[in-house]
């Protein structure tokens, strides 16, 4: 930095300690020479300087101890020094830490690391779970397709079959199939007054573990709940092989559309 | 006045290094003459930071300990002094992190030791007794505001005031930059000026 010609007292204040010590270049010291020469205030700060270091000596030796204060200290250590040669891991690693801020620093920082990865991993597990409305919870949502939660759509007869294909596939390929063990429940045939329907439509998922959940029943075009309930009950003991996208089980949206069907059961 | 000659790193010359190559060996002149030639600058620096004489006495003991123990790792980068300046320092300061632990001291207890050693051991050169007497109680004054000061301020003053070093030498000593030790410096005189002020 290059030093100006005339410096200003703010600049030569900020100067007067290094130049009290020796440690100021020669430039600057030139240039503040120059300038105390015509200023009172910056010599009286220099001034001042030199009395406190003045001071501070004066007092040192008021309190200095004579040489007679240490005249023992060679004779002890020289005779504490073999004793100390052998002495446990404990105490060189206390002298190790004494020595320097080392072992300090490296250990606050291994303690600094493993609080901030404890108070991530606690306020991950107490934070809100994702609402499924939310943007993030959407997309969350839209990135895990084919889960229970995201079932694919089997619209009109054919379905994407993946990226891995890259087009489209006939929906048969994906569709699930009742197990022949639970064909019989799945026939929804029960002892009982037969119940004549005109148009029945059943939306479900059949999810990844092959299971029927989220039954809607349309009977004649209207929501019947109390259907819904009475085929989500007949449906318990039904078992699917689920639908599979790209070798992987996925959950999907199934209708079925029934006519002129008779049901036997307890509605 | 500065009370220790000016030390340049240059001054790390062999007959150091030789001296402490025959102290890592366990050479016992060897060791007797290391503590002769440092024990008074080791003494009265614990006794400038703790301001106790016992307990300057110990921490010394233990600071020529810490200097055998590791005399082989003295690489010459610094004047074995310097060296041995940072033992110090490191010493003290954890001995008043120690202290601190246990609640016996917050800060240095340079009061008591004013208290203690309250009469001055050499007359002050001066015009008159009333000048003298001002000075003294400057003097008191300014020693209670260094024990105020923090730890690693204080050791800076002591180290550039009444042991001379440089600024490069203090930093080694204190484990910091030049730039730290300006700052460290320019602080501690700031706060020592204004006591300076309310005489």
């Amino acid at each position: 930095m290059p030093v100006p010609p005339t410096p200003r007292c703010r600049t030569v204040r900020s100067w007067v300690s290094a130049a009290h010590d020796d440690e100021l270049s020669v430039e600057r010291q030139v240039a503040m020479d120059s300038h105390l020469a015509s200023c009172a205030t910056c010599r009286r700060a220099q001034d001042e300087l030199a009395s406190l270091g003045v001071a501070l000596r004066r007092g040192a030796a008021e309190q200095r101890p004579d040489d007679a204060a240490f005249a023992g200290l060679a004779t002890v250590v020289l005779a504490r020094r073999p004793f100390e040669q052998g002495l446990s891991w404990r105490r060189r690693l206390r002298e190790a830490v004494e020595e320097g801020p080392g072992l300090w620093i490296m250990g606050g920082a291994l303690a600094a690391t493993l609080a901030v990865t404890i108070l991530v991993a606690t306020v991950l597990s107490l934070a809100t779970p994702l609402h499924p409305q939310s943007l993030a919870g959407l997309l969350q949502t839209s990135v895990a397709l084919g889960s229970n939660a995201n079932p694919i759509s089997l619209a009109t007869g054919i379905t994407w079959a993946g990226p891995a294909h890259g087009r489209f596939a006939y929906a048969s390929q994906l569709l699930p199939r009742v197990w022949a063990d639970t064909r019989a429940a799945a026939m929804l045939i029960q002892p009982g007054p037969l119940l004549l329907l005109d148009n029945l439509t059943l939306t479900a998922v059949v999810t990844r573990e092959g299971q029927l959940a989220s039954v809607k029943v349309l009977r004649e075009g209207t929501p019947d709940a109390d259907l819904a309930r009475a085929v989500s009950r007949l449906a318990s003991g039904v078992r699917f092989v689920p639908a599979r996208l790209a070798g992987a089980p996925v959950a999907v949206n199934v209708v079925w559309v029934l006519e002129r069907t008779t049901v036997h059961g307890e509605f | 006045m500065k009370t220790a000659r000016a030390i340049d790193w240059s001054e790390t010359t062999g007959t150091e290094s030789a001296l402490a190559e025959r102290c890592a060996a366990g050479d016992a002149p060897a060791c007797q003459e290391l503590v002769d030639e440092h024990q008074r600058m080791v003494y009265h620096l614990a006794f400038q930071l703790l301001g106790h004489h016992e307990d300057a006495l110990d921490l010394s003991q233990d600071v020529f300990l810490t200097v055998f123990r590791s005399i082989h790792r003295f690489r010459g980068d610094s004047a074995l002094q310097t060296w041995i300046y940072r033992i110090v320092v490191n010493h003290v300061r954890n001995r008043q992190r120690w202290w601190r632990r246990r609640r016996r001291s917050g800060e240095v207890s340079l009061d008591a030791v004013m208290a203690e050693h309250g009469e001055p051991v050499a007359p002050i050169a001066s015009t008159s007794p009333e000048r003298a007497l001002d000075q003294k109680e400057l003097s008191q004054r300014l020693w209670r505001a260094l024990g105020r000061l923090p730890f690693e301020q204080r050791s800076t003053v002591i180290l550039r005031e009444l042991h001379g070093m440089r600024y490069a030498e203090i930093a080694f000593s204190l484990g910091v930059t030049t730039a730290a030790v300006k700052s460290r410096l320019a602080r501690a005189r700031q706060t020592l000026r204004t006591e300076l002020k309310h005489r």
